[in-house]
Parts: C-alpha cells; structure tokens; sequence
C-alpha cells in the first residue's frame, strides 16, 4: 500500500517537474523567434488563379498594400517615404527571396511565404493576420503588375535539402568566405563593411548595403543555414548579391553557409545590465582590454527617434551592445555598435550618449524616456567622435584620437544643458575597429555634482535608456537612434554566508521530508484492501 | 403537342439565351484585356504624395545624373581607351593614381590583375576609328623645327583658351585644385592615361563611349577640339610631378628612396600575353568575383545582375539638351539633381524669359567665377527649347501675383527702396554691376533684366522659404516696405542701362 502512495507521489513530482521544465524550453524558444517571425517552408493548398481571384486579390490590394507598395505597384506609396530598405517596385523584377534562379521571378509559394512572414530588417510586416485565401488572391493581383510572370510560366524550383554544420564545413566555408571573396562586400568580420559596400554607400550614395551577417535578425529571409544557403544559390535580384550557383559546388555552398551562420548572433536581449564587481585591480580604460571579458553583454535593439521633429525615418544602427563594471570607487561601461563607416563631418558625427534620471526613482514613475521632460532631468553622458579638418569636409577619425566626451542634463527635447567643466566627471575613449565602435565611459560612483549627477547605489534597479547617431548616415540632433528605458543593477558582491543559507535550506527540507516518511509509516493511512 | 410547347419554349429563349452567352464573352473580353483598372480617385491621391502642390507634371521623366544604373564607365573598349600600364596601376591602388577617384580598392593581387586586363583586352573591339592629326604634331616638342613648334604652340594657345571659357576646372580638379562640383577625375596626370585620338573622341561626343556619363556634352567646333588635346596632352599641369621631384631629391644629395613602388604590367609584357585563353578565362572570374558588373557595363558579364537600363533612343526638345548638356549634374528640378546651381524647378516663374534666352546662349558673369555657368556653346534653337520649357513647366502657381506687372515703379518708391537698400547693407553682400559691393550675394548689377518682380518680392518676404540653401537673412520686412525695395531694383537697373 505504501508502495502505491510513494509512487504516486513520485509520479506527481515527475509530471509537475515535467510541466516547469516544458513551460521553460517554451520561454526559450519564445525569445528565440524574434518579433514571432517563422519561415514556414510548407504552404497550403491554392486557390485557382482566375480573374475572380485577382479581382478580390486587388481589393486586399488596396487596402493594405498601397500605401507602401505605390497604387500602381511601383513602390512609391506615401509611406514609403518613411522606409528604408524601400518598399518592393512590383513593376520590376526586384524579388529578394526567392527558390528560382537568378534574374527570374519567384514562384507563387514564394511570394506566400514571403507574405506570411514579411522581411526582417524591413517594414515588410507578416501578413499571418489575414486569411490565406486572401493572400492567395494578393498575389495573383501583384502579379499582374509584372509582365515577366506572364512569360515564365514555370520556372525551375531550387530544392533545398540540408546538410548539417560540422566543425569542418564551417572551416571550408571561412576559407570560401575568402577565395570568393564576400568580404569585398560583407567585410572581414562580416560586419557589411567591405571596400565595395564603403564605396557605394559614401561616394556614390547608392543604396545596396551588404548585410551585417552577424546580426542574424536582419537577414532577408530567414537566418537558418537552410534560407543562407538559398540566398547564396539564387542571388537577390537587382543587387551585387549575385547567385554563386554556377561558382560553387552544392557541398560549397553548404560549407559556407554554415560558416555564414556562425558569424551571426541572436538579438539576446534582457532589461537588466547586470553591472558586475570588479573586486581587484583597477576598471579598464581602453576598450579593446581584455578584463571587458568578465562582464556579461547585453544586446539592446534600437530603432529610429521619430517623436520630436527633426524625425529620423531611417536610421542605419538598430541595435547595441552594452557591459558593466564596478569596484569600491567607480563604474565603468563599454558600448558597442556595428558602424560600416568611420567619416565624420563637422556635424554630422558618430556619436552614442547614455542616458540617466538624476535620481533614483523609488517608484515605477521615470523621466521621459526621450531626453526628459519637466518633472523628471536626465542625465546625459555624451560621447563623439573626433573631427578636427576645416569646415565642410570630411574626414575619418585618426586612430589614436579618442574623442572627447560631455556630460549633459535635459528636461525635454529643448531644454538640454551642458554642465559647467568642474562638474564634467565622466572620461573614456572610443575606438572603431573593423566596423564596431567600442566606447568605453567612467566615472566615479559618487560626484560632488550634487543634483545634476545620477548618485549609483549598489543593489537598486537604475533606468538606463541609449541614443547613438550614424554621422555617414548624415545623423546629428534628435535624428538618432534610441532605445526605451532599461535597467542597470550593480550586482551586490556575493556573502560567503550564501552558501551556508543554502546548506541550512538543504538539511531543513530533508527533515521535513524524512519527519513525513516517518509519520505515514507510525499512523499508515487505511487502503481499501483492508477495509475489505 | 407536349413536343411542340418544348420547341416553342426553346425558340423563344435561344435569343436571349445567346444574347447572354455574348454578353458573357463580352465581359470576359474586357475583364481580360483590362487586368488593371485603378480607380481615378486612387490615382488622384497618388499624384498629391508624389508631386507637392503648385509643381506641374512634366511631360517625360527628369533623369538624375547621379542616380545611375551603372556609375562605372563602360569597360568594352577600356583598352583603347587608357594606357595598359595605367590600367595596371589604377586597378592596384586607385587612390593612388588619381586623388579623387571613387573607386574602391578591389585589394587584387598583381597576378589577377594581369588576368583582368587580358580579359578586358579580349572584349574589346578590333580598333578605334582614327582621327587624322599633322605629322608634325605627333612629335615631341624637342624633335619639332621652330616653325612647326610655332604652329603647334598656336593651336596650344587656342587650346588654352577654350580650357579657361569652358571652365573645366569647375568640375575637374588638377593637381587636387579645383573639382567644385566634385563630379569629375582629377586630371593631374592624365597624360599617362588617354591618348590623343581617345581624347579627341570623347571631346567630340562624350556620351559615345559612356551613354551614361556626368559631363556635359560641350558644343564644340573640330578646331576647339584640336586645340583643346594639343594643349592637355603637352601643359605639363597634366603631367605628373614625380620626375621633378627625383631630380629636387638627387640635387640634395640624392636621400634613399624608401617608397616601394607597386608592380605593374608594362606595355611590353602586355603585348606577350594579350590573347593568352587561360588569362582571359581566368580574368573573368577575377572580374566576377570582384562584383566589377555592380559599376561597369562589361560585354557578357552585365546579366549577373540584370537591372532595367534607361531608353534614351529617341530624345526630342529640351529632354534631348538636358541629357546632352547634363544640365542636373549642377541643377535641380523637382528634387532630381545637383546642388552646385540654382534650383530650375521654379525658374518659369523666376527668371525673365528673354533674359534667360540669351544667358544660356552666353552666359554672363552673376556669381564668382568658380560658380559661374560655363560656356556650352548653345544653339538659338536649345535656348528656345529651354526657355519654353520653363515657361510651361518649371513654374510655381502659388506665387504672388500683380507687383509691377505692367506699371513702372514710381519716384518716391524707388527713393523710399534706395534708401532701404543701404539702410540694411544689403551692398555689403551684393555689388551692384561695376559699382562695386560685396561678392557673398549675386550681382545685382541687372537684377531688374533677370528676376520677375513677383519673385523678388516672394524671395525678400522669406529667403529661406524661396531658396532653402539661401544665406540671406530674413530681414521681416513689411509688404510695402519689400515693395519699394523690389521697385528700386527694377528701376536701378534701368537707370544704369539708360547712363
């Protein structure tokens, strides 16, 4: 009987185990999936193309396309304005994502999936919400827009079979990454800041940007090794990125697509930096020091300031990475971002500023997240890059030149101050390497500067909110990117006492179980059997 | 008789019955051959977004020069076109070569250079037309007898001239000096690039050998343009500097070069490979690879990526000056275009017509030289097409109406304007003709000849409004008082024209 009751008990624990763990993998996979965006290979039956199906694909049409895609398909809706990559030119034979060769049009299925689940890095939104009959419908209407669809009637389907990442093929793929050279484009680091891509964005002003392959959520179409090595067989029509189909070997292709993948990072995003203690030695000044290394990164998606006027429709940095560290006197934070371009002009410079309420808030209430407003100041530390050449031109930043950094306060877009240079406490430095900034900001825990100062407590949760400005991308003022309120927390350093409170909490449970076992074997609970 | 109701049944409804069927096929007809009908009202919302308020719709669409579908020259006939040697280096290193050039470095090494220009060798034509020059004039200098040296140093001077009223320099830096508009290569040492029956070629029609290109078609005569390669291949401004400064170093007491130079393909090892298949194959994957097709047009390579060209067949009126003269590598009209010149989208209502018309056929100095309209040579016809053009499109319908339209500015106002004029310093930035003033501003000399009234009277209300990249302060004048100040100005130059 008591046999019964045990396991019962053990397999109530096992399924409530069961249940925490699941609820556990579901959160993981549910930040994984960035802003819920699948790439569902499989699509559902069609509908019949006829002109009854176009005739209502134009009314969908019309309703929740035009006003990017242009009314007559040509991408120049009044929206577009506002967007950057450009809404699709449906006049042209402009299709990104596609399963058929280079220079044709993409398949029905394509053009579903792409629906579905829109483009990332772009405002392409998914289009899950409307029914699948309706999408059907659009796509037979968009089609007419496009004569070549007419002609190709059915063009060859690329099968995409996988092949998994091993250690070898991501080597194979490193060395192709070079002997094709994609670095001329991507850059050596993948960070899209190749000679060719440098060049076409500052001396000829056009707009193919070669993506920043370590950002894995702004890959068009999907950033699984499967939707890379696609991009890399069928190319992306009207762009450098040709297809290397005919280059490369079906396994080459693989091979560098797996290596592809590797250089690429999730969006692993948190609210809190969690600011760690340092306990010996001094915080690091320079931003390549190593020490950085024990301090745990946090990525923090940005995207463009479109609050106050001047408004900022396309912004060239949509994400950060922010550390901390601490000791008994001061903190120190390093920021980073992916810039393709180190050329500043009087105004327009490469900038990044971190932002503080002057005071701790004891409550969920927070200044305004954009600069302030008049019930709450900001604090603002402000970092640029160096520009030292004659008025209008332009000029990169010398490597040895750090920049030179501001402390601000603000209560409102307008109203922004700079303090008085016995209250400037902050110092730090910036260095751009391979296309990353890295800008190192520090300052003491506590200043003399009284009000004007954000006071750091160990152990409080603080806001932090970020702004950093592209000058190539001709950013300067309220044109940045930003980012909403975070946190930073300086992690309280940890008691030896911690492990004693755990032992106590062990050899307590343990009792209360064994004075369990022990009650149901002295008072044993009456089964049915011996009722009977 | 039951038979008989059926047969007068269906008589009855065949008729309508076909009728239908007709109907039907009608329909379908129309729904297949019209896929497309947007709706007016759509089109009509479509049009507000697309063009602001008081612009008229043009008749064909502006072309921007610097929105092109390939920015690279075609490389067809790149080895007709420059030295081997040159091709060599520039590939290398372009930067090096010449100062301002745009082109990345491709980071190739020198094997794959080699390869690269047998290839582009290989798809190049058999040979240029040839252009026939005096015996004489293919000589060096030293090797000339005085009268051929005369000779030639005559057609030099003439050359001279015509550089200096085309104003080259305005987009062509020399040496690093000049290059305003910041479209054209430097020319510092193309004397080692081009040769002269290339040179005359592009001169004559430049858009032959790149359709797509920045620079204005001038309209030069046969002799200008004999003039004009005599003196660029023999001015030593378009020689590079490097000898002289070998000799300076050697004068010194000859300090040890240090600086390494870049291996380069000679015109001798050049004529060895040429033709060589492996290279050629080779080449073309080096080219390829290199993405060269995202800026060149290169013969059997532009398909890897395949981009909608621009028709230009057949060009009529002033669509045809516009692409010849390139006039929006400094002009804008409706946002398409440059920002070294004024801004045309509103000239129709700007500009004085008959002004205008003789401006463009010789053009007057209004601003510093360096920002002065160069010498096209234009037709009477091109002016005519410009100026109607003008008239009929580059107008803003939103502007102030009925200042001076048939009137003359009476005494007083142009006194009350004079007066005005000095009291704020206008002079201060503007002269006005040979009386001398300030050069920030334009000449005002015949400011009364060239802008309408009713501009001028928009422009002092809000400079900024009228002209965005204006400088001029905005003064907040009263309507009369900006009256008065625009009857001085057309009456100024009356009085200047009547002494």
């Amino acid at each position: 009987m008591i046999k019964l009751f045990k396991s019962k008990v053990i397999n109530f624990s096992l399924i409530a185990f069961g249940v925490v763990a699941f609820c556990k993998v579901e959160m993981v996979e549910a930040q994984a999936s960035h802003f819920f965006r699948t790439y569902k290979r499989e699509t559902p039956q069609k509908l019949p193309e006829d002109q009854n199906a176009v005739a209502e694909g134009k009314k969908v049409y019309e309703k929740r396309c035009w006003y990017c895609h242009g009314i007559t398909g040509t991408g120049d809706g009044p929206s577009s304005r506002t967007m950057f990559p450009r809404p699709r030119n449906f006049t042209r034979n402009e299709f990104k994502v596609r399963s058929t060769p280079f220079g044709s049009v993409p398949t029905d299925e394509d053009l579903f999936r792409i629906i579905t689940s829109g483009i990332e890095g772009t405002a392409m939104p998914f289009w899950s919400t409307i029914s699948e009959a309706e999408r059907w419908q659009v796509i037979y209407y968009i089609k007419t827009f496009n004569e070549q669809f007419k002609k190709e009637t059915s063009p060859a389907v690329l099968g995409v079979e996988s092949a998994v990442a091993t250690q070898e093929s991501i080597e194979k793929g490193r060395e192709l990454f070079k002997q094709v050279k994609c670095f001329n484009c991507h850059g050596e680091e993948g960070r899209g800041n190749g000679p060719l891509t440098v060049a076409l964005q500052t001396q000829w002003g056009m707009s193919y940007r070669a993506r920043d392959l370590t950002q894995s959520w702004n890959y068009k179409g999907g950033s699984t090794a499967g939707d890379i090595y696609r991009t890399i067989s069928t190319g992306f029509n009207e762009t450098p990125m040709g297809s290397y189909k005919e280059t490369l070997s079906d396994e080459e292709r693989w091979s560098l697509a797996h290596y592809v993948e590797s250089l690429s990072k999730k969006m692993a995003s948190d609210v809190v930096v969690k600011v760690k203690l340092l306990e010996e030695g001094e915080l690091p000044d320079h931003p390549a020091d190593e020490v950085w290394g024990l301090a745990a990164p946090l990525e923090i998606p940005l995207a463009g300031q479109i609050i106050a006027h001047p408004r900022l429709w396309e912004p060239a940095i949509d994400s950060m990475m922010i550390r901390g560290l601490y000791n008994d006197r001061e903190i120190a934070f390093l920021v980073e971002w992916d810039d393709r371009t180190n050329l500043q002009e009087d105004i327009f410079r490469d900038a990044v500023s971190l932002q503080f309420p002057v005071k701790i808030p004891e409550s969920l209430k927070k200044p305004y997240f954009g600069m302030g407003d008049s019930g709450g100041v900001v604090n603002l530390w402000q970092w640029k890059a160096c520009w030292k050449e004659g008025f209008g031109s332009i000029a990169e930043t010398p490597v040895n030149e750090p920049g030179e950094i501001v402390e601000l306060n603000a209560k409102g877009f307008k109203k922004i101050s700079v303090q008085s240079p016995e209250n400037q406490d902050v110092m730090g430095e910036g260095l751009h390497d391979n296309g990353r900034w890295k800008v190192v900001f520090k300052r003491p825990l506590k200043t003399e500067g009284g009000k004007k100062d954000i006071q750091f407590e160990i152990g409080k949760l603080i806001p932090i909110a970020f702004a950093v400005w592209d000058g190539s991308n001709g950013d300067a003022g309220s044109q940045k990117s930003v980012s909403s309120w975070y946190y930073i927390l300086l992690e309280k350093p940890m008691p030896k006492t911690v492990f004693v409170y755990v032992l106590v909490a062990v050899v307590m449970g343990a009792s209360v179980e064994l004075w369990f076992l022990a009650r149901l074997r002295r008072f044993p609970p009456k089964s049915e059997e011996e009722d009977q | 008789m039951q038979l008989k109701l059926i047969s007068g049944f269906c008589d009855r409804l065949i008729v309508p019955a076909v009728l239908l069927c007709f109907a039907l096929f009608a329909g379908i007809g129309i729904a297949l051959a019209q896929e497309r009908s947007i709706e007016p009202m759509f089109l009509e919302i479509d049009k507000k977004y697309q063009i602001p308020e008081g612009w008229s719709i043009l008749p064909f669409e502006l072309e921007d020069p610097y929105k092109r579908v390939k920015n690279g020259p075609i490389l067809t006939n790149v080895t007709h076109k420059a030295n081997i040697e040159w091709i060599s280096r520039w590939v290398a290193n372009p930067k090096e070569v010449v100062p301002n050039a745009k082109m990345p470095d491709l980071g190739l090494e020198f094997e794959e250079i080699k390869a690269v220009i047998v290839y582009l060798g290989s798809i190049a034509d058999d040979g240029l037309s040839k252009v026939k020059w005096d015996e004489y004039l293919l000589k060096r200098e030293d090797d000339m007898t005085d009268e051929e040296y005369d000779k030639m140093d005559q057609i030099f001077q003439m050359g001279k001239g015509v550089w200096g009223r085309a104003r080259c320099t305005i987009c062509h830096p020399v040496k690093g000096l000049g290059g305003n508009v910041g479209v054209g290569p430097d020319l510092g040492s193309i004397v080692t690039k081009v040769n002269r029956d290339w040179l005359y070629d592009w001169l004559a029609n430049t858009k032959m050998h790149f359709p797509d290109t920045m620079m204005a078609q001038f309209r030069f005569s046969d002799e200008e343009i004999r003039g004009l390669v005599e003196y660029v291949m023999r001015d030593t401004q378009f020689m590079p500097e490097e000898e002289y400064e070998d000799e300076d170093e050697q004068g010194d007491g000859g300090t040890p070069k240090t600086i390494e130079e870049t291996k380069f393909l000679t015109n001798a090892e050049y004529s060895t490979i040429k033709g060589d298949s492996a290279l050629i194959s080779k080449g073309k994957e080096v080219v390829e690879r290199s993405r060269c097709f995202v800026c060149h047009d290169i013969k059997g390579l532009s398909e890897l990526m395949p981009v909608v060209e621009r028709n230009r067949v057949k060009l009529e009126g002033f669509e045809k000056v516009l692409y010849e003269i390139r006039c929006l590598t400094c002009h804008t009209i409706q946002k398409k275009g440059g920002t070294y010149a004024p801004n045309l989208t509103e000239a129709g209502t700007k500009m004085k017509m008959d002004w205008e018309n003789e401006f463009l056929k010789a053009p007057d100095i209004i601003r510093p030289l360096s920002q002065q309209m160069q010498k096209f040579n234009l037709t009477r016809e091109d002016a005519t097409f410009a100026t109607e053009f003008m008239e009929k499109y580059l107008t803003n319908k939103k502007l102030p109406s009925g200042i001076f339209d048939n009137e003359k500015p009476s005494q007083e106002i142009v006194e009350a304007g004079k007066n005005l004029f000095y009291d704020k310093g206008c002079n201060a930035c503007h002269a006005e003709g040979t009386k001398g003033g300030g050069v920030v501003g334009p000449n005002l000399g015949t400011v009364g000849d060239r802008l309408q009234p009713a501009y001028m009277f928009h422009h002092l209300k809000n400079p900024i409004l009228a002209n965005p990249r204006a400088i001029e302060p905005n003064y907040g004048l009263s309507d009369q008082e900006i009256k008065s100040l625009v009857g001085f100005l057309i009456d100024h130059v009356k009085g200047k024209e009547g002494n």
